[in-house]
């Protein structure tokens, strides 16, 4: 006569218990730092860091100066957004304002400069934004 | 009294259940503590003030030395806006009202030559009293302030004595940017 073996008790042996335990705190860790890496590299830091950095930029620059900002990674998250490449830094040389948008529908920052010089921004194919002062 | 050693276990079990719950509970907890922190954190406007006004500084006081005879400064006809290349939204419109700019020339005896030139939101000199005073009061919606005076020599056309001014600039700036 064959024994049937009895697997009942298997599923609440320790080290079951100690496996799923495990799993479930490597989960909910892993979805902590996801969230972590995720705010660090959102749209919204991004678009406060640019709006200052240019603003600064073009308060320090003198009429003729030309500013290059590497904005290689703004790029990859205005793509990701479907923000076209347009709508994404403008300036309007009357108010002296800087708006930087990375996410398609969503405003994105400002931030004023105070000279009174002509501005012409453009986006080179390596990733740079060249603004120009008048 | 006898030890029941099924009743021991099941106690155990029991317990092992509530510690679970308790563990859950920690991991909530913890969740919540980093998210409200890294909301915090990111949320967090990056004051560029103290930068923009030390900038705002060394433009007024480089138009001021460079371009103007000091003899009748601060006079009806003098324009910080026009003089400094400033613009003028910014110094003048209600809506976009974020600096105030004041200028002083003293001669040789400490004597203020004409009158002050100032342009900007005026309310924030009296912020600046405030807060460059001597209880040094921290405030949290105030304008960040910087006041500075220094020195210039020149000499006046077809003279050859050297004289000495000395500027005087206050600088405000409240503009923390936003968002749209």
């Amino acid at each position: 006569m064959i024994k049937r073996e009895d697997k009942r008790g298997e599923a609440d042996s320790p080290i079951f218990g100690t496996v799923i335990f495990t799993i479930l705190n490597l989960a909910f860790f892993i979805l902590l730092l996801t969230f972590v890496w995720r705010s660090a590299n959102g749209a919204a830091v991004y678009e406060e860091i640019y709006a200052k950095q240019i603003a600064l930029a073009i308060d320090k620059a003198k009429p003729g100066t030309q500013i290059v900002i590497n904005v290689d990674k703004g790029l990859q998250i205005a793509d990701k957004n479907r923000q076209p490449r347009s709508e994404i830094f403008k300036i309007d040389s009357d108010k002296g304002q800087v708006a930087v948008s990375l996410s398609e529908g969503k405003g994105g920052y400002e931030m004023s400069y105070f000279n009174n010089y002509g501005i012409i921004t453009e986006i080179n194919n390596e990733g740079n934004l060249i603004i120009t002062v008048k | 009294m006898t030890f029941k050693f099924n009743r021991f276990l099941k106690d155990r079990e029991a317990g092992e259940k509530w510690l679970s719950i308790w563990w859950f509970l920690i991991l909530v907890i913890i969740a919540l503590a980093i998210i409200g922190a890294i909301n915090m954190f990111f949320n967090a406007n990056i004051d560029t003030r103290a930068y923009e006004a030390s900038l705002l500084y060394d433009k007024t006081f480089d138009c001021v030395s460079n371009n103007y005879n000091f003899m009748n400064f601060g006079g009806e006809n003098f324009d910080l806006i026009t003089a400094c290349g400033l613009n003028s939204y910014l110094f003048t419109s209600e809506e976009g009202l974020k600096y105030y700019i004041e200028v002083y020339v003293k001669d040789e005896d400490g004597n203020i030559i004409g009158d002050k030139a100032s342009v900007g939101r005026e309310s924030y000199k009296g912020d600046c009293e405030v807060l460059l005073g001597d209880e040094k009061i921290i405030a949290k919606n105030f304008p960040f302030c910087f006041q500075k005076s220094e020195v210039v020599n020149f000499v006046e056309p077809g003279e050859s004595k050297i004289k000495t001014r000395q500027i005087e600039i206050l600088i405000a700036s409240n503009q923390k940017g936003g968002k749209v």
